[in-house]
């Protein structure tokens, strides 16, 4: 395993487009203009870059094509990065590895998705993906969306350790508390634990209030060698350590499904070579598809013991003025769902101490996660402002 | 109590690797696969990603699972209810449990449950059925709680 790196890549740039409800735009358009915003905060030229890796959501359209569209010449690093909502934290860990391997010096990341049009909602757009075969069973038994079989996971982790749908709402509430402080927040109004629980059913044991937003825009970061990092307009953030873990659950006896995740097994990665532990971590930025996403995830990290998840968020640890800060910009819950780039563009602002109303006194060590398919795929970054721990 | 899922439009993409299920469950009855090197059981992972059905068995890398016959018989492992809701073209959908079932082999098939909600428990005891389809899609199947086989 991996120990920690002596010169670790840094992120120098961060670009956020306009999103949320953001219509008559496609993906590829929002991938450009989050690379031109990017390359404007780190105060480089598009000439810098000589790597550039790309993802889309589920409207496509966001391709390696892109370099021509940004007239990006040279390029000695270019692909599609696709690890569904842990593709940011992998795009940062082979940008990071080409680094320091030599290849690259400075390489763009952009993620981008345009899902909504003015005719079509949130939840409509995620609908009526094809299944094939013995596939289009759960979508035949009613069980076809990302609600459906998150609720599925919840409920076994409810059943198995008591959790709660009120400790989930929990996690709605503290988050939405931080989405208060943050100007870029689709959601701002707080909301109580009565919303939550009074909020529509979506799937049970989940509510509307435990489900993520959806928002059409872009998010690019920009990630160079530690030699180069100092020279920008942004201060450094260094990529100290990452991991991923992909569990292919048996779906059979003895399965973890909905009990342990690919977080157990990323974080103990990613922590390591940071050189690490929990109790160091200062800020944590969580994939929050779903509240029960954050939950299972700290507790898979190690913030809590296993199956004390519900208690743990109970405590109030994750709001602000809690022990854990945790998805201090409103997470997808409540600012806005551009999948893995929230946690990571979040986790960017608050480990350079930028976060405003709601930056967290201390910010040395920021854990970002990313989680895809039904905690199928996972990924973790441990980001500092500091080149070494 | 849920009804049928008839109606639901979609039907399944057949294929030379899973059509052996679709045509047992016109039969009503439920097969699922088992490897010919190691025995071992196995059945689709639920997804739009996933594959058709299971083209290597997951134990042992052994081409094409054979598809055998389960017992029909589970245990609840979780579920969801899905409430009712209007369509965009006016039909009804009623609420609907569905959830992952354990059988009695090991694999987990993914399934209504045809029970009172306020009956549903982790757990409980469940026996496949399948309701008669409308003829425009495959049969899916339905597990009940024993004794309350409803559309048998």
């Amino acid at each position: 395993m991996a120990d920690r790196r002596r010169d670790p890549a840094a992120i120098v740039g961060l670009g956020l487009t306009e999103m949320g409800k953001v219509f008559g735009r496609s993906a590829g358009e929002f991938a450009g203009e989050a690379v031109h915003r990017a390359l404007t905060d780190a105060g480089m030229e598009a000439g810098e870059l000589d790597g550039l890796l790309v993802s889309g959501g589920i409207s496509g359209g966001v391709e390696i094509g892109l370099s021509r569209q940004l007239g990006l010449k040279d390029l000695s690093l270019l692909s599609e990065v696709n690890a569904f909502g842990a593709t940011a934290s992998s795009m940062v860990t082979y940008a990071s590895l080409a680094i320091e391997a030599g290849v690259a010096t400075a390489v763009a990341c952009v993620w981008a998705d345009a899902p909504m049009t003015e005719d079509r909602g949130a939840g409509a757009s995620y609908s009526g993906f094809a299944a094939s075969g013995l596939g289009a069973l759960a979508e035949r038994a009613g069980l076809g969306t990302a609600p459906a079989s998150y609720a599925l996971a919840a409920r076994r982790h409810m059943h198995r350790y008591g959790t709660t749908s009120e400790q989930l709402g929990s996690v709605a509430v503290q988050t939405r508390e931080w989405a208060t402080k943050n100007p870029l927040a689709q959601m701002r109004t707080p909301i109580s634990l009565d919303d939550h629980q009074e909020s529509r059913v979506i799937a049970d044991p989940l509510h509307l209030l435990d489900c993520c937003l959806v928002s059409n825009g872009g998010v690019a970061v920009i990630v160079s060698s530690a030699e180069r990092a100092a020279g920008h307009r942004q201060p450094p953030i260094y990529v100290l350590g990452f991991g991923q873990g992909h569990p292919d659950y048996e779906m059979g006896r003895g399965s973890d499904f909905g009990l342990v995740t690919g977080a157990k097994r990323s974080g103990e990665m990613a922590m390591r070579m940071a050189g690490v532990g929990v109790a160091d971590v200062d800020v944590s930025e969580i994939y929050d598809c779903f509240t029960f996403t954050t939950l299972v995830t700290l507790e898979d990290y190690g913030f809590c013991e296993k199956g004390e998840g519900g208690p743990f968020v109970q405590s109030g640890a994750l709001g602000p003025g809690g022990a854990m800060p945790t998805n201090t910009g409103g997470g997808q819950l409540s600012s806005f769902y551009m999948w893995s780039m929230t946690p990571l563009s979040e986790a960017i602002i608050q480990a350079r101490g930028q976060g405003g109303e709601r930056q967290v006194d201390k910010h040395d060590i920021v854990l970002v996660s990313g989680n895809g398919g039904i905690l199928d795929y996972h990924g973790t970054l441990v980001l500092s402002p500091h080149n070494h721990v | 109590l849920n009804t049928p899922p008839n109606g639901s439009g979609v039907k399944p993409a057949l294929s030379e690797s899973n059509e052996r299920f679709f045509e047992a469950a016109r039969g009503g009855k439920l097969v699922i696969q088992r490897c010919g090197v190691c025995a071992a059981y196995q059945f689709a992972l639920p997804g739009p990603a996933a594959p058709p059905a299971v083209e290597f068995c997951r134990t042992c890398g052994a081409g094409r699972p054979n598809w055998v016959e389960a017992d029909g018989t589970g245990t609840l492992v979780t579920y969801a209810v899905i409430p009712g809701r209007r369509r965009s073209d006016g039909e009804v959908v009623p609420p609907r449990t569905a959830g992952f079932v354990e059988l009695a082999e090991g694999p987990w098939v993914t399934a209504v449950v045809d029970c009172d909600p306020a009956k549903v428990v982790v757990g409980m005891s469940l026996t496949v059925t399948f309701p008669t389809a409308a003829e425009e899609t495959e049969p899916l199947p339905v597990f009940v709680p024993p004794l309350e086989r409803s559309y048998s």
